[in-house]
């Protein structure tokens, strides 16, 4: 009876907040970062709601499936990005709880993270376009340069904490302050700040979809629903990883305590301008930087990025105050 | 349902640019159209890089006889509804172009037009209004076929 009760609950969860709260949020989402790139050019803008507009357009859309395509494939990689970034914000704690919490959940979403570049990389090489298919190589080389210093990044909270649950990090900054007001954790926030925005695939680092260049990489042949399946994946991506960098090194997305309005209110309010402040940081990274060519992205990803990377794990070992 | 489809389609054109052998004046104007001054993203218009992406196929110049297979495929790889506009007086009649020896449009000859937009080359506000009217298209068709 109770297993009932609880499988009810889990359903209700991931169907309540997965499939209807994230891709809103994530729309919204990616709606700033749409004005604030053309308020930043001096325009007006999209209105509130045109990201809701584009989604339903696509998903009314003709879904054709390219003659050269493997068809199976091709179809389920949207849904692949799609299920695995919706998974990976489920597993994260949104406002302090999640029922999903498990010991190991921090490597659970890391590796989540890196699914939809993975699902774009399968669905590209599906298709059978040769512009799809320079896009996936750069994809590739590109996961190869950011990975590692992203992974020496997040081990500075999780050294600090020493655990690799999410709520423990988040416990530990509450006691001892955000780890971004340290020195380790600002390096860190940096490294995560950068390797953020090429998982988004946004400029300087939208190598893998230069639209002037191979046109949209690995999307060239999706259209319609699927194409609305892959925009949705990177909206709620766009959120996934704002509550990454949030949970890690910004204090955490947590209502602190339960029982007190005030609180509520202000841990709500402070939830909202975490997730803004990072959001807005990776806008004003994509509208005022040109792409870089694919050996500028991977080399300053190896040598300056890593060497961050690695100073803030080291310092992260000194046992001072603000280290 | 049809309705908010309709309303979506409306709110969010996006555009595939082809040149079918223009004298390249009607794009330089095309794009003038899409930088910031005239802001075309504030009607949710955007241009795409693949004709998959696309609503609204926007060809420019007469049809010659190398651009008449491509322009073909382009239009064929479009997903439905589509719409087409015709920018331009090569586009939409042929222009000083049109006794040429290896002409094989106008656009209208090759592939179904819903817009022309007149003009060597057309202004910005001429390509805006013509797109507005598109739309206006689609909202009198009310998502029918096509
Ligand atoms: S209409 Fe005029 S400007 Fe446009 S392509 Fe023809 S000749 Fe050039």
């Amino acid at each position: 009876m109770i297993d009932l009760w609880v499988v009810g609950l889990s359903i209700a969860y991931i169907v309540l907040i997965g499939l209807l709260i994230a891709p809103n949020i994530g729309l919204f989402l990616t709606w700033i970062h749409r004005k604030l790139g053309a308020r930043m050019q001096w325009r007006i803008g999209p209105p509130i709601y045109q990201p809701w507009a584009d989604v339903i357009k696509l998903l009314s859309k003709e879904l054709i499936v390219p003659e050269t395509a493997h068809r199976a494939t091709f179809l389920l990689a949207p849904l692949l990005a799609l299920a695995t970034v919706i998974l990976a914000f489920l597993i994260m704690p949104f406002v302090g709880r999640t029922p999903l919490a498990f010991v190991g959940d921090v490597i659970v979403v890391i590796y989540l993270m890196s699914m939809p570049a993975l699902a774009a990389m399968i669905g590209g090489s599906a298709s059978g376009n040769p512009y799809a298919a320079v896009g996936v190589q750069r994809e590739m080389t590109l996961i190869f340069s950011y990975e590692l210093p992203f992974i020496m990044a997040a081990l500075v909270p999780i050294l600090k904490a020493r655990s690799l649950k999410f709520i423990d990090i988040i416990n530990y900054q509450l006691g001892n302050g955000p780890l971004v007001f340290t020195i380790s954790g600002f390096l860190a926030f940096v490294v995560m700040v950068m390797v953020m925005q090429a998982k988004l695939a946004l400029p300087p680092f939208d190598i893998p979809e230069a639209k002037t260049e191979i046109i949209a990489g690995p999307y060239v042949e999706y259209s319609g629903p699927l194409l609305a399946l892959f925009k949705l994946a990177h909206a709620v991506m766009l959120l996934v990883v704002a509550c990454f960098v949030s949970n890690m090194l910004l204090g955490g997305l947590i209502v602190s305590d339960w029982s007190s309005y005030v609180v509520i209110l202000t841990d709500l309010l402070l939830i909202a301008v975490k997730i803004l402040v990072v959001i807005i940081i990776a806008a004003f990274i994509r509208f005022y930087n040109p792409r870089l060519r694919p050996d500028q992205a991977f080399g300053m990803f190896w040598k300056t990025i890593t060497f961050i990377a690695a100073l803030a794990l080291i310092l992260s070992f000194v046992p001072i105050p603000y280290f | 349902m049809s309705g908010l489809i309709t309303w979506a389609r409306i709110k969010s054109p996006w555009l595939f640019h082809f040149n079918s052998g223009s004298c390249n004046n009607c794009d330089i104007e095309l794009l003038d159209a899409l930088t910031p001054r005239f802001d075309v993203e504030r009607f949710g218009i955007l241009l795409e890089g693949s004709p998959r992406h696309a609503d609204v196929l926007v060809v420019t110049g007469i049809v010659n006889r190398q651009t008449l297979p491509r322009l073909k495929r382009i239009y064929d790889q479009m997903p439905n509804p589509k719409i087409v506009v015709a920018l331009g007086t090569c586009a939409t009649s042929g222009g000083i172009f049109s006794e040429g020896y290896n002409i094989a449009g106008p656009v209208d000859k090759v592939i179904p037009v819903d817009v022309y937009i007149p003009g060597c080359p057309p202004r910005p506000q001429a390509i805006i209004d013509g797109i507005v009217k598109a739309l206006a298209k689609i909202q009198a068709l009310r998502g029918g076929k096509r």
